[in-house]
């Protein structure tokens, strides 16, 4: 380039620059204006941010205030006494949370082939099902979800001829529970407790039972900092926390306690710097953890991650025994926009069987709340070691357990914002 | 004679994938960050301006200023993104120098052999890293044989190992520019160097090392941008709240609950820490390419 060019072109990045910089300047203020003018809020809206409402305006269900969930007319149940259809069925499901063999026996029985397609978040499957982006046939949500699901008419109502296992197997309990009256969109799927687990022989002693506050024992770990886990679950830490503090609701919206287990978490990260995680299965047989939040399934997991010449007996487990405890209750429901609903139906009532029912058990290691499927059976049967028996729940721990259930949107945000703080810190 | 729009045609097709890829996907971005939440937790993008609630993206930048809600874990990015970013200019600089002027006939075997690991899927190597970095795994039992009788315990929450596995999961993507980069030197200036009596540490400061500088910097670019955005090394490797970078913050608003238009906010703050970083690539290299000619 020549110095004569060179300098021409300085003068026009000269002046590409100041126009670029007068032309930044001026789109800015108009920016600033526009911008000026928009909504400036972090509010929610809607009918769901009234606290007791959810989406749809559907009441939000408590064991203490059972909700009929809404019918509608665009919605409706599938007749009776209808064939099944010739597949395949597409079933919505989390990863591993479906024994294959469970699957095979079905596909033999019905001569059909059945199709598992996984997704890592209920707001991801949430999104692709209410797109219509995907048309599967039946889906495995919580019950803190369902309200979303009714009112987005993203799942059908059931026809309950089809799944007569519903009254015969299923716990009385949660035949007509509190969050579906009548099971008019659901049954249910698995159960589970949250608890406190622990390696005995890294341990030993130890015991949360006898701390005052058992839930104490994670914010009395320091002497153990680095291996020490918390379920990467908002709901879970700051619901355990909400417990531990004396609250007797784990699903409330009041900010103020909200805040005092955020910053109770946020303390408990200072002085013992908790691993966040769900794989508590595998961290806590390969000793890279010595005391970990859990789901009472993933512990019954764990028994099949020991190490070679560590034995099973070194897992403990710990639930409430006033029986206040955390507990989920996972869903089954067929999907609107499926194509196979007859087979959907059958595919249920398949899955409420009491031999399918065990034989799922030994493969996913979350309880399913039918006939057979009771601590004694699981425990004599041999899939689950005595040590870990405190898992396995009972219809009355349903009961007097705190279930994780729908909160309003605004609710959500709060929990949201201070579980961000906590991930955070 | 072309007609004056003939040559500019040929621009059409990278025109037409900017605005699809880049300009459609930034302003849907926008319209995300400034719509509403839908009764499922779906977003509802504003898509005009008119319609735009600013309130989650005040929230978002105000939060990334220092002393706000997600400073902490801008602050890690940062650090993580700097120290990986200088862990691979040490050890992906000689090795790019060897391959690019010592390796001779195995130099197509090196390049192969650096990108072999790539083969493996991200996840799997990260997982390969949760086991050597176990308190009973290798790198702890190299510790012991060296009798340090208590090794860190890696994968509690340590800041040094999600930088280790930044820089390791993405060196290569340094070091194949890099290494074409010093490729392309002409030898007849080293040459020239040595003849006007520079040492070899001198040719190497004075000449190679400032023109592989460009090289350096479009490989940091490669590098740096993906780290900035990453969350699950440090979702793998420390999963403690300590360790927490940006795009674990956007992670947890995306994936679920009713703020997606806060994470949305959030990749927008992130963009606009990487619009910083890129305006200073275009600056440094826009100065390279002035001080060539």
């Amino acid at each position: 380039m020549s110095s004569a060019e060179s300098e021409r072109n300085r003068g026009l990045l000269t002046r590409r620059t100041f126009l670029s910089a007068s032309g930044a300047v001026v789109g800015l203020s108009a920016a600033g204006g526009l911008l000026g003018a928009c909504a400036n809020t972090t509010a929610s809206s809607g009918p769901s941010a009234r606290p007791d409402v959810g989406a749809g305006g559907i009441p939000l269900a408590r064991p203490d205030r059972p909700v009929t969930l809404p019918l509608y007319d665009d919605n409706k149940a599938i007749a009776s006494n209808l064939q099944p259809e010739a597949g395949p069925l597409q079933v919505y499901n989390w990863v591993d949370y479906l024994n294959p063999e469970v699957i095979k026996d079905f596909e033999r029985k019905h001569g059909v082939s059945v199709q598992v397609t996984t997704f890592t978040s209920l707001d991801e499957a949430i999104a692709k099902l209410s797109a219509e982006a995907v048309r599967f046939d039946v889906a495995v949500p919580s019950i803190a979800e369902l309200n979303r699901l009714v009112a987005g008419k993203i799942v059908r109502p059931l026809n309950l001829d089809y799944i007569p296992n519903l009254k015969t197997n299923v716990w009385p309990w949660l035949a007509d529970p509190w969050y579906d009256r009548g099971s008019r969109y659901t049954v249910p799927y698995c159960i589970l407790s949250t608890g406190i687990a622990w390696r005995a022989d890294k341990m030993p002693g130890f015991d949360p039972a006898k701390l005052a506050n058992p839930y104490d024992a994670f914010w009395q770990a320091g002497n153990i900092k680095g291996k020490v886990g918390l379920l990467d679950d908002q709901r879970e830490v700051l619901g355990m926390t909400l417990l531990r503090n004396g609250a007797t609701d784990v699903n409330l919206d009041d900010a103020k306690q909200i805040a005092k287990a955020k910053d109770d978490v946020l303390e408990l990260v200072r002085r013992v710097n908790p691993k966040f995680g769900v794989n508590d299965y595998e961290k806590l047989p390969s000793g890279a953890l010595w005391l970990h939040q859990s789901w009472s399934g993933n512990l019954v997991l764990a028994q099949h991650f020991m190490p070679k010449g560590t034995s099973v007996e070194v897992l403990r487990y710990w639930w409430p025994a006033d029986r206040r405890g955390i507990v989920g209750i996972d869903q089954l429901a067929v999907l609107r926009g499926g194509r196979n609903p007859v087979l959907a139906h059958l595919f249920l009532n398949h899955l409420l069987d009491s031999a399918t029912a065990v034989k799922n058990f030994s493969f996913i290691g979350f309880q399913q709340p039918v006939r057979g499927s009771d601590p004694d059976s699981l425990v004599k049967a041999g899939l689950v070691p005595p040590n870990l028996r405190n898992t396995l729940l009972v219809e009355s721990q349903i009961r007097t357990g705190q279930p994780k259930a729908a909160l309003s949107q605004s609710a959500t945000a709060l929990w949201q914002d201070a579980w961000s703080q906590i991930r955070a810190a | 004679m072309y007609p004056r729009w003939y040559w500019r045609a040929f621009a059409l097709p990278g025109v037409l994938w900017l605005c699809l890829f880049v300009v459609v996907p930034t302003y849907a971005l926008v319209a995300v960050a400034t719509g509403r939440i839908d009764e499922l937790f779906q977003p509802l993008p504003a898509w005009l301006p008119g319609t735009w609630n600013i309130g989650f993206l005040n929230k978002a930048f105000s939060g990334a200023l220092p002393g706000g809600e997600y400073w902490a874990t801008i602050r890690n990015t940062l650090v993580y993104v700097v120290a990986a970013l200088a862990l691979c200019w040490v050890i992906g600089y000689p090795v790019a120098y060897y391959i690019a002027r010592h390796a001779g006939r195995t130099k197509s075997l090196l390049l192969v052999l650096l990108v072999l690991p790539f083969w493996v899927s991200y996840l799997m190597r990260m997982l390969a890293w949760v086991g050597l970095l176990s308190p009973d795994g290798y790198a702890n039992q190299a510790l012991q044989a060296v009798g340090i009788a208590h090794p860190p315990d890696w994968l509690a929450g340590q800041p040094l190992s999600v930088i280790a596995a930044l820089a390791y999961g993405y060196i290569p993507f340094f070091i194949l520019p890099l290494c074409a980069g010093l490729d392309r030197i002409d030898r007849s200036l080293l040459d020239a160097a040595r003849d006007l009596g520079a040492a070899p540490v001198g040719v190497f400061l004075h000449v190679t090392l400032p023109l592989s500088r460009p090289s350096m910097l479009a490989g940091s670019a490669l590098v740096a941008l993906p780290m900035f955005g990453d969350f699950y090394t440090n979702d793998l490797i420390s999963g403690a709240s300590r360790t927490s970078m940006l795009g674990n913050q956007v992670n947890l608003y995306l994936l679920g609950g009713p703020q997606k238009n806060l994470g949305a906010s959030l990749v927008i703050v992130l963009m606009a820490i990487l619009l910083v970083a890129m305006a200073y690539y275009v600056y440094a290299t826009a100065r390279e390419s002035t001080r060539a000619t």
